[in-house]
């Protein structure tokens, strides 16, 4: 039991890593396509 | 990292999409009537400087800029279709007289719902889990800064915040030790009141033993105060004629949750938002020596009666996504060309810092829909007092600070 709770992660640690993740997802994304990311964020998404 | 019921968080986040998506659209909308008004006024008055400015024989640099000027004017009226002397006030109204912006429309829109409309019990894990999705934009939002800026902004910052922290740490605990509040509250009161609220009420509670109730009693608090000072900071800042970088400055002195204060800098303009984020930055990563701090202050051991050591402190409390902030404005800073920068079209860089706002929109849908006047209600008594009583200290201190230090040493310029 203990054992497994230290090598749980902590919600906000889980929180944070996600956060990386995404972020470097939207890097990539980034790098791949710099302007479809940026049309779709600036220019598709608003359809009025 | 998965959990196997992660199903349950899907109605929650799609709602919040839905009500971030809908939100962002009548930004845009008030934002683009907004600018027509304003070049509808303008243009006229550009068109007649440059007239006079070419009589008299100016520089070519003045009138270029001048040009440009009336050119994104009226490239602002195009988007309307609109003509000269054609008036949108109340988009003006809304938009610059109200502040009324995506943030404020989350915000209050969100509350709104959550307390007259009510949200079925499904929504909301998911809804819960959209609040941090605060932090990828704030780790996005790193290709905004190089490191003079973190080196300036965030060393003055730091600066600030700690004196604030632990000044205010230190009263709040000392007076709660005076007046006979448990160690508990006082501990975690001291702590959330110093530095970034929630986190660090979370990060101290198992250090001072503090019960549920009394977490309760504390986020109460740092959340009620959080949010008046949300609404009320924007509209004190305009009155008062603070700049963007003061703003966030302030800001960053005196909300102590890491979410509000980006709300409330990022209603007051882009400049505020960069100064309040890298201060944020900065202040988060003192969570840690809050909890060793109040280890010392309250002389206490954990439960085998060892110390708790600096190291595991560091490691455990310690806000990793920082990480990836400070490893984007490394990256800005060493300037790589196949990355560009936030302003180089067709850049990795510039279509990132077209993404940041939409996941602030999604945290901040989060946030509005998740304020509970129920639980604000839990926040009361004694510790209440002490513990808003410090924080509009630390406000109106915060002030005097930012005020004294002025615009320059808080401004980002962020570069290339």
């Amino acid at each position: 039991m203990k054992n497994s709770e230290s090598t749980c992660l902590s919600s906000e640690k889980r929180e944070d890593i996600w956060a990386i993740i995404l972020a470097l997802a939207v890097l990539i994304f980034s790098i791949i396509a710099p302007d479809l990311v940026h049309d779709i964020f600036k220019k598709y998404l608003f359809i009025i | 990292m998965i959990t196997s019921d992660w199903k349950k968080f899907i109605p929650g986040l799609l709602l919040c999409a839905v009500f971030a998506f809908v939100v962002m659209n009548i930004h845009h909308l008030l934002a683009t009537y907004h600018k027509a008004d304003a070049a509808s006024v303008k243009i006229p008055v550009i068109k007649q400087k440059i007239a006079s400015l070419e009589k008299q024989g100016a520089p070519a640099p003045e009138l270029a800029s001048l040009t440009h000027k009336l050119h994104q004017y009226q490239k602002a009226l195009n988007h309307v279709n609109g003509k000269v002397g054609q008036r949108w006030k109340w988009a003006t109204f809304l938009y610059e007289t109200c502040q009324f912006k995506y943030v404020a429309m989350l915000l209050i829109g969100g509350i709104l719902i959550r307390n007259l409309i009510g949200i079925p019990k499904i929504f909301l894990p998911g809804i819960g889990i959209a609040r941090p999705l605060i932090k990828p934009g704030i780790i996005i939002l790193g290709v905004h800064y190089i490191w003079s800026d973190v080196v300036k902004v965030g060393g003055t910052g730091l600066v600030l915040t700690a004196v604030f922290i632990f000044g205010t740490a230190l009263t709040v605990m000392y007076i709660c030790k005076r007046k006979g509040v448990s160690d508990g509250l006082g501990g975690i009161m001291g702590a959330g009141t110093g530095v970034c609220g929630v986190s660090a009420i979370i990060a101290t509670a198992p250090v001072v033993k503090a019960k549920p109730l009394e977490m309760a009693y504390a986020i109460g608090t740092i959340l009620l105060f959080g949010t008046l000072m949300l609404f009320v900071m924007p509209y004190l800042g305009q009155w008062l004629h603070i700049s963007q970088p003061q703003f966030g400055a302030w800001a960053a002195i005196a909300i102590l949750n890491t979410a509000q204060l980006i709300a409330a800098a990022e209603w007051y303009g882009d400049e505020a938002r960069n100064t309040a984020v890298l201060i944020n930055a900065a202040r988060i990563m003192l969570i840690p020596f809050i909890v060793m701090y109040t280890v010392w202050f309250y002389g206490l051991k954990d439960a085998n009666k060892e110390s708790l050591g600096v190291w595991n402190t560091i490691k455990s409390k310690f806000p990793v996504f920082i990480l990836g902030f400070f490893a984007l404005v490394l990256l800005n800073s060493i300037d790589i060309p196949a990355l560009g920068g936030p302003k180089e079209a067709g850049t990795p860089f510039w279509a990132m810092n077209a993404v940041y706002k939409w996941f602030f929109a999604l945290g901040f849908a989060g946030i509005g829909l998740s304020i509970s006047i129920d639980d604000m209600k839990k926040s009361g008594g004694l510790a209440f007092l002490i513990g808003s009583g410090a924080a509009t200290a630390k406000m109106l201190l915060g002030l005097v600070a930012v005020v004294i230090i002025g615009t320059a040493l808080l401004q980002v310029t962020g570069g290339h």
